[in-house]
Parts: structure tokens; C-alpha cells; sequence
């Protein structure tokens, strides 16, 4: 644990000292002003940077040896492949050096192993006693000029890397849940950004959850991620009104395309034994699946998001495609499917103060076999609840059997919301309110039904209406809503009045 | 403070339209569901179920018995023979013929014992059918209230002894045997539990099913807690032991060999009993406990002593 000592200092000085409490009107105006005023040198500075940049963009330029500070912890061939935009070759334009520049600091940050970096640029005669650990190709003269007179320039990189050992353990309690947590990482374990992780967890929602999880980028390459995940949980699903044990392992590879920082796709294997024991459920769904099962997977993932924050985007897209195909060992797989999943939401600002978010989900799970095959009660679909279709509770739309929601194979849902700074607030800050519209409707699908009229099924959506104040904090957004639901089915669940969602992903 | 009664009003008219409710099976699910179903078939004297009503016992597995279907464990076996003669029902049979439209909601069906929220069969689920045509109103009968309710039909003394030394020594004993005897093999327990229902129970994974099995099997009918002393290893070396299946489990194995040590007498008294006594539930009982061992564990050593059971015909005879 670390305390920030000079800013409990600070706060503890402030909060004592009566001049700060007493600050004039003048004083505040113009503290206000001199901040001001150094932004605008800031920007000014940054301006003509740029400008010097641009109108030089196409002189040449000769890169001199390369030096990394704090690389000790590094294998030297995976410094290697981080800097090898820089080596590949030593005379370039200004403008090609600092787009490589640019990749070679976008390389260690996405390697997850420094906390920190900046690269210092040095002109060759600068340096006294050069100490290269990767020159580049050629060899330069010793005046800081090459040969045809291009400037020499040595770029230095410093490292500031995280800290290779890191346990947490703390204890949650709200809302009549508890649980407790403990967490080990080891990071950049052979000196490849390699990270392994493992957490426990134990609680009264999740009974017992263990991971381990071994992450190492391939070939050297932080953008190409291996991920091998082993992992055992206990969970009580309240919806369907039993608990379920997952043992397995899952290996991913994920790649996020060097040219399109915004496109990310990842294909992994999911190999896991599944146990569901009957709690309290009366329907014969879950008791026919109640037992053991073994489930084989290949996943894939394609997923362009522009959006500029993935809790409360206020502009930009995200359209994410899922596959699966389960029955990857078809002796050991007893329920063979083929999943698929679409998801778009696209965020614009209307004016100043509001801004509308537009997203629309939809999947469909189709049994693979003969006629006897079916789909898992935990494989299939689930919709309704705060961070979903509000006005409705946890999975509360869709199939029911004797108060179990026993999910279905094909779903739609969406919403539209209107999120508005709040009057007399910083337009700065986290806290909006919001209206919006949500609507869903998730169906078991007739395997011998016409494609229309299964499409056809899908039109008489559930859907509501509600506005409320939401807090957007980094790490979750947490909303406190009044709902209406418009248009229900019977048995579906419902909620009129205050809802509260806390959440990384909503409707 | 009340709520004004014109806003109340708008509040309540919330949802302004309500579709009927989602189908909650499609027809291969009905299917998969009517694949695990036995009916009974209905005799003469069919007239104690209300029409209104319907059970399904809830059980591991079936075996069959010239055209004859048999619940493969003792318990469901013996209630299910009990739930027949008390409602004039007749087995279900192989051949699915004789099911007419008043015993076609009363079955036997297969299930995990993960399927009971105590984690043991048989169950008894009963759907009280509502007029308006709506969802029935079930209720689960775990397996201890099913075995607990034939006290209830026992008056006399002896025979409630005799019913609690079934319900405790035999089915402790026939545990036991599935816990020990060298002689219970995947093909053996696949018989009695529904092993079936997974593809992969002639794999390597069987072996992960049925060691979770066997882990479950102390805790039915609280074997384990009435006799701890036979459960005194830490919880890692039971699951070694029991991943490895039955290697070192000395005290089960002397508790075993002591328990068939007396079964052979416990036997013949409870026989002689049962025979001279007209009371149906004992009968019942007993029948469903040696054709249970006796059609499925034969090659066990439990197995060799029932088949010397003076008893065994008569059993037979009864279904």
C-alpha cells in the first residue's frame, strides 16, 4: 500500500490554513488567469512545434544509436522487436522518424510492462560518452552530419517499468452481497511482458471463483497476444434458480491491427466441464439439464470501437461481431451449437449540452445435430435488467418456466438515450441525467419454423421508458433511474419506479 | 405521505399494453423431454389420481425387465412400486403401449441427481392443473419427505421398525457397495445413473463424472454424517481417494465386509417378517431393494448374498 505524501500534506495544509479559505474574489480571478494564460502558451508552444515539424516534415534525417534507459528487466530481443521501427533503417524523412517514434512508444505502452516512457531526442554531437545498445543500419559521420547532411539525431528512450510484484486482497459488502478477494501478479516474469495473474474470490453471489491467467505477447509482438487462461467458479444463478460450477481452460490469441488502432479481433478455445446443480427450480429445463456436461468452443471476435469512452461514449462507433461454434471435440461435446452475436452503438453530440447514444443488440443460437439436440440452459441468451433492458429485472425478459428464466436461442434489444449535462454543473463533470428508451425481446427458436415468421415472432418487442442522473467514474458508470415499462409480456419481470445500475457496458 | 390519487392512477397504467406471455419450449425440446419419460400404464383400478393432477417421479435411470420398466435404484424402485399400488398404476413398459389420455401425465423421468435441490432422487413433482388453463402449480417432493410420508401408512409397531431398518441398514449397505465393491465399473454405475445422456461416458471425461459421483454418494440420506467416523480424511486425500476410485478406503471397506456380515440374517428376518405381514409398503420396500441389486449389481458380493434371499422369487412375483 502507498500513501501520497505530499498530497495529504497538501490537503492537510490547506484544509488548516485560513488564508486559503479566505481567498479573495481578485485572488481566484486571477489564478484563474495566470492558468489560463499558460495554457494558451502551452498550445501556442505546441502550435508552432508543429508547424516547425510540418514545414520540415521532408528533410532528411539520419538516426543515430539508440539508447534505452531502466531496460534491465528486458530480454534483449524483445527490446529488439519494440524499437525495430527505429532500426529497420537509419535515413528517413522527419516525418516518417516521428510516426516511428510513435509506433515504438504505442509498442511499450501496449506491453503492459512500463508504467511510463518518454523519448529524449538528442542532435549526435551532443553526445559525450554514446553508449548504443542498437545502432542502425549504416554508419554515420562523427561531425553529427551524414554524408549527404542530413541531421543526425539519437533518440533515448526511458523507461519507467511497473512493478513485477503486486497482491491485493480486500472484501466487498452492499446490498445484502459480500464477498472477499485476493489477487497475485507477477509481471514481465521473463523479461518479455509476460504477466501472470491469479485471483480468488469468495462470496455470497459468486460462492468461490479461482483464475489463473498467463499473458505473453507472440513473436515479440505487443500488438499479437497470447492469453491462457485456467479458471474454476461457483456461481448462483438467481434467475434460473440454480448454481453452476465451471471448470476449464480458455487460450486466446487477440491482435490489434497496427495501422487501425480501433480495430481489435481475437480467436480463442474454450475447453470446459460444467456442473448444474438444482437450487429451487421447478421447471423441467433446468432439471433435465441439471448434472454434468462438457463443452468444447472455438471463439471469434471482430470489434471496431472509435468511441471516445466506452462507459458513456459521447461520440464515436463500436460494432463488435461474435461466433462461436461449439463441438469443437464432437466425442466429448454434449451440446453442439453455432452462436452468433452483432452489436453496434454509435454516440453523436447534438448541440453543447446533449449528446444521443443509439445501440442495438441481437443474437441467435442454433442447435447443431438431429432432431433431439437443443440448446444449454447456459449457453443461451438473457436479456432485462438495469444495465440492459431497464425497467425490467436481471434477465427478467424471454422464456419462463415456473419463475425460472430459462433464456432463449434468438434475441433482439436496443435503446436510444439522450444524455444532457446538468444545468448550473461544470460541463466538465461526471454526473448527466439521461432519457431513454429501451426495448427487447428474446424467443426460443422453432427449428422448423420459416425464417420470416421466426423474424416475424420478434416484432412485438418489450419496451419502456425512463430518465434519471448518471455518474460516469473511470472504472464503472453507476446509474439511479425512474422506469416505465410501456409494453410487456405476461411472466415477464417487472420493474415500476426507482432502478439502480452499476455497470461497464449498458443499453 | 400519500400519493396524490391522480398520479397513482398514471402510475398504475403502466404497461399501457401486455402481450401474452413467450413460449417457453420449442417442439425438439418437448422432444429431448419426452425422450426421458416412462408412463404408466393404467389398470382397472386407476381412480385415485384426480384428473386434475399429475406426477412425475423424478429418478436416476431405468433398466429394463422383460418389457417391463424398473427404476435402477432401490429407493426409486421401491416408491415407485409403492406410488403404483397406491394410485392402481401399472409399470411403465418398454414397448410404450397402453398409455391413454388419463395416465399420460404420470411417468417415471430420468434425471441427474443434481436435478433435486438436495442432490438425490427420487423426486416427486406434482402439477396441480389450473382451470383457467394457465401454468400448473407444482410442487417438489424431495426424496426424504417421499420416504418419510410411508410412515404415515404404517400403524403398527413392528412394522414401522422393520420399514425404518429397510430405509437405514439395506440402502446404507447398498452406498456402501457402490462406494467399495471392486466389482461397481463405470459400465456398472452408467447403468444405474444417467451416464447415458453424455457422449462422452465411454471417454476419458466419464471418469471426471463419476468421480464427482462418488463424491456426492456420502451426503444421500446423510450416510456421511451417520457415519463420520468412516469420513475422518481431509477433504484433499477424498478427493484423491475418490479420483483414483475406492484404493485405499480402508474403513469403508471394514464397514463393508462388517455390513455384509449381517445382511444375511438382516435378510431373512426382515423376509420372514414381510411374508407373514400384509402390510403393502414393507413389500414394496423389500421388492424394490433385491430386484434393484439383483438385476444391476449380481456380480457384487452384496449381489451373491441377495440371490440367496428366500425372498428374491417372491419379489419377482410382486411386479
Amino acid at each position: 500500500m502507498s500513501l501520497d505524501h505530499d498530497s495529504m500534506v497538501d490537503r492537510l495544509s490547506s484544509s488548516n490554513s485560513p488564508k486559503s479559505d479566505s481567498k479573495s474574489r481578485a485572488q481566484e480571478q486571477l489564478e484563474k488567469w495566470t492558468q489560463k494564460k499558460q495554457e494558451l502558451m502551452l498550445s501556442q508552444n505546441r502550435e508552432y512545434m508543429e508547424s516547425l515539424f510540418k514545414q520540415n516534415a521532408t528533410k532528411p534525417i539520419k538516426i543515430g544509436p539508440i539508447q534505452v534507459i531502466n531496460s534491465q528487466g528486458f530480454r534483449d530481443s524483445f527490446i529488439e522487436a519494440q524499437i525495430d521501427p527505429l532500426t529497420q533503417t537509419n535515413l528517413v524523412t522527419l516525418g516518417t522518424f516521428f510516426s516511428k517514434l510513435d509506433q515504438v512508444s504505442s509498442n511499450w505502452k501496449n506491453s503492459g510492462a512500463v508504467e511510463n516512457m518518454f523519448i529524449q531526442l538528442q542532435d549526435s554531437k551532443e553526445i559525450r560518452r554514446p553508449q548504443p545498445f542498437f545502432r542502425s543500419g549504416r554508419q554515420t559521420g562523427g561531425d553529427g552530419t551524414g554524408r549527404a547532411g542530413s541531421t543526425i539525431i539519437s533518440p533515448i528512450i526511458h523507461l519507467a517499468p511497473v512493478k513485477r510484484f503486486y497482491a491485493k486482497t480486500g472484501t466487498n459488502v452492499g446490498n445484502g452481497e459480500g464477498d472477499g478477494y485476493i489477487q497475485f501478479q507477477l509481471k514481465n516474469l521473463f523479461g518479455g511482458a509476460e504477466n501472470l495473474t491469479f485471483d480468488a474470490t469468495t462470496g455470497t453471489k459468486t460462492q468461490s471463483s479461482y483464475l489463473l491467467n498467463y499473458t505473453q505477447p507472440i513473436w515479440n509482438n505487443t500488438n499479437l497476444r497470447m492469453e491462457n487462461v485456467f479458471y474454476m467458479n461457483t456461481r448462483n444463478l438467481d434467475w434460473l434458480k440454480c448454481e453452476a460450477t465451471v471448470r476449464g481452460h480458455t487460450i486466446k490469441v487477440s491482435h490489434q491491427s497496427l495501422q487501425n488502432r480501433s480495430v481489435n479481433l481475437d480467436f480463442s478455445i474454450e475447453n470446459c466441464w460444467r456442473t448444474v446443480s438444482n437450487s429451487q427450480s421447478r421447471a423441467l429445463d433446468v432439471m433435465l439439464q441439471s448434472g454434468n456436461d462438457f463443452k468444447s468452443s472455438a471463439l471469434f471476435n471482430w470489434k471496431y470501437d472509435t468511441r471516445d469512452n466506452a462507459h458513456l461514449p459521447m461520440k464515436g462507433h463500436m460494432v463488435r461481431i461474435g461466433l462461436e461454434y461449439s463441438g469443437l471435440i464432437p466425442s466429448v461435446s454434449s451440446y453442439k451449437f453455432f452462436k452468433s452475436v452483432w452489436e453496434q452503438q454509435h454516440s453523436f453530440k447534438v448541440s453543447d449540452v446533449h449528446s444521443v447514444i443509439l445501440t442495438n443488440k441481437a443474437g441467435v443460437i442454433s442447435p447443431l445435430g438431429g432432431s433431439l439436440s437443443t440448446t444449454h440452459i447456459l449457453d443461451r441468451f438473457y436479456i432485462g435488467g438495469p444495465n440492459d433492458v431497464r425497467s425490467f429485472l436481471l434477465n427478467g425478459l424471454g422464456p419462463k418456466s415456473f419463475n425460472s428464466s430459462i433464456g432463449g436461442d434468438l434475441f433482439v434489444n436496443g435503446g436510444v438515450s439522450l444524455v444532457s449535462k446538468i444545468p448550473r454543473l461544470d460541463p466538465e463533470s461526471n454526473f448527466k441525467i439521461h432519457n431513454f428508451f429501451n426495448f427487447g425481446k428474446l424467443i426460443p427458436m422453432e427449428k422448423s419454423d420459416h425464417y420470416l415468421s421466426t423474424l416475424k415472432s420478434l416484432s412485438q418487442v418489450s419496451a419502456s421508458y425512463g430518465f434519471g442522473i448518471l455518474y460516469n467514474h473511470p472504472m464503472a458508470r453507476f446509474e439511479l433511474n425512474f422506469v416505465l415499462p410501456l409494453i410487456t409480456h405476461d411472466r415477464d419481470y417487472v420493474r415500476k419506479g426507482i432502478q439502480y445500475g452499476i455497470g461497464v457496458s449498458f443499453l | 405521505m400519500e400519493v396524490p390519487q391522480a398520479l397513482r392512477q398514471v402510475f398504475d397504467s403502466f404497461p399501457l399494453k401486455t402481450y401474452p406471455s413467450i413460449t417457453a419450449s420449442t417442439s425438439s425440446q418437448l422432444e429431448v423431454l419426452e425422450a426421458r419419460k416412462f408412463y404408466f400404464t393404467s389398470s382397472s383400478k386407476t381412480t385415485s389420481l384426480a384428473k386434475s393432477s399429475s406426477i412425475i417421479l423424478g429418478i436416476n435411470n431405468v433398466v429394463e425387465y422383460r418389457d417391463i420398466i424398473l427404476p435402477s435404484d432401490p429407493v426409486s424402485l421401491s416408491q415407485c412400486l409403492i406410488i403404483c399400488h397406491k394410485n392402481g398404476l401399472k409399470l411403465p413398459l418398454a414397448t410404450r403401449k397402453g398409455i391413454t389420455d388419463e395416465n399420460a401425465s404420470n411417468c417415471l423421468m430420468t434425471l441427474s441427481h443434481q436435478a433435486a435441490p438436495d442432490s438425490q432422487l427420487p423426486i416427486l413433482i406434482e402439477d396441480n392443473k389450473k382451470n383457467d388453463g394457465g401454468e400448473p402449480i407444482r410442487s417438489l417432493i424431495p426424496s426424504y419427505s417421499i420416504v418419510n410420508s410411508n410412515k404415515k401408512d404404517l400403524s403398527d409397531s413392528s412394522d414401522i421398525l422393520i420399514n425404518d431398518m429397510m430405509d437405514t441398514k439395506l440402502i446404507d449397505l447398498w452406498l456402501t457397495c457402490l462406494m467399495v465393491d471392486p466389482n461397481v465399473n463405470p459400465p456398472v454405475l452408467s447403468k444405474i445413473f444417467t451416464l447415458e445422456s453424455f457422449p462422452s461416458v465411454t471417454s476419458s471425461l466419464s471418469g471426471l463424472y463419476i468421480s464427482a459421483l462418488l463424491q456426492d454418494i456420502p451426503r444421500w440420506r446423510s450416510y456421511e454424517i451417520r457415519h463420520s467416523n468412516l469420513f475422518r480424511n481431509s477433504k484433499l486425500k477424498d478427493t484423491i481417494t475418490s479420483v483414483v476410485r475406492k484404493s485405499d478406503n480402508s474403513a469403508l471397506q471394514a464397514f463393508y465386509i462388517h455390513q455384509l456380515s449381517e445382511v444375511r440374517d438382516l435378510l431373512e428376518l426382515i423376509s420372514d417378517y414381510v411374508l407373514e405381514s400384509d402390510c403393502m409398503i414393507l413389500k414394496m420396500k423389500l421388492t424394490g431393494f433385491l430386484l434393484s441389486v439383483d438385476l444391476i449389481l449380481y456380480d457384487t458380493e452384496l449381489g451373491k448374498i441377495i440371490k440367496q434371499c428366500s425372498y428374491l422369487e417372491k419379489a419377482y412375483s410382486n411386479i
